[in-house]
């Protein structure tokens, strides 16, 4: 992979996560803490628990091709350093509720949600992308022969 | 070195002769031009020359250094480089689809996705090649008729 498509990567799993945070903020802190009220700088943690979730794309830079094995291996220790580092940010300076073991949990099982759902969306797109390219393949070997 | 051209009668049969000191790398690239625009490529399988039609050939790889040919069953040994044959058999329909993989598109039977936003060849043979991401444009003009 060169560090150009590199970038591009990290940039579109910056803007799908920061999404999908959005949507899981909604839902946890409805789940959790509906009464709560916030200030405008809650719509800067969408981008910062982006960020955090965007750098361990470190992981999956590779000049060679992967391997299957070697991608999959990679993404378990990705998926295993967003966990790590959004937790850490989240709760490693929080007190109270927010240390309790359900909202833990609840927030881990929010990134490993989010993190499949991005891996899956993304799959989704190549998956049309091939469909498209196997379809121009038939009419051009049918255009050759 | 030079070159002669002799027109001749249409009853006599064609023929390219290199006379030449010595069969150096150059003179080889020559006969492979030749070869290639009648559709033929050498390949060497343990110790023999082979002649093998470019149509047969689904995909060609370098690996260290050295470059095979693959057919349906057989791999051969090939002298020439891999950008030399992608040169040459651009109008053969072969792609670069790897840094190391020359890939006959009229032998892909279907694409689909692999992880990490790169695409695998699914060859009429059964036999899956990796499409790496950074040929994937190229490959999509290609497909819509845009490069041969």
């Amino acid at each position: 992979m060169h560090g150009k498509e590199f970038v591009i990567d990290c940039v579109r799993s910056f803007f799908a996560v920061v999404t999908m945070i959005t949507a899981a903020m909604f839902i946890l802190g409805f789940l959790f803490a509906p009464e709560e009220q916030f200030g405008y700088e809650v719509f800067l943690f969408p981008l910062i628990y982006g960020t955090l979730g965007t750098l361990p794309n470190l992981v999956m830079y590779s000049k060679r091709i992967l391997t299957i094995k070697e991608v999959i291996i990679r993404k378990v220790l990705q998926l295993l350093l967003i966990e790590a580092m959004i937790i850490v940010f989240i709760f490693g300076f929080s007190r109270g509720r927010a240390q309790e073991p359900e909202v833990i949990a609840g927030v881990a099982i929010s990134v490993f949600v989010i993190y499949v759902l991005c891996t899956i969306i993304d799959w989704l797109q190549n998956y049309f992308t091939a469909k498209h390219m196997t379809e121009d393949l038939m009419k051009f070997q049918e255009s050759v022969n | 070195m030079e070159i002669k051209l002799l027109k001749i009668a249409k009853e006599q049969p064609e023929q390219v002769e290199i006379r030449c000191h010595e069969v150096t790398d150059e003179v080889r690239e020559i006969v492979t031009f030749i070869k290639t625009r009648q559709g033929q490529l050498t390949g060497v399988q343990e110790g023999k020359r082979y002649e093998i039609p470019v149509p047969d050939i689904c995909y060609i790889e370098a690996v260290d250094e050295k470059v095979f040919l693959y057919t349906l069953k057989q791999v051969y040994e090939t002298r020439q480089r891999l950008y030399e044959l992608e040169e040459l058999l651009r109008e053969k329909y072969f792609l670069r689809v790897s840094k190391s993989l020359l890939l006959n598109l009229m032998k892909v039977q279907s694409i689909k996705p692999a992880l990490n936003g790169r695409f695998t060849a699914v060859l009429k043979s059964g036999e899956e090649i990796i499409i790496s991401r950074k040929y994937v444009p190229e490959l999509k003009i290609a497909l819509k008729g845009g490069i041969f």
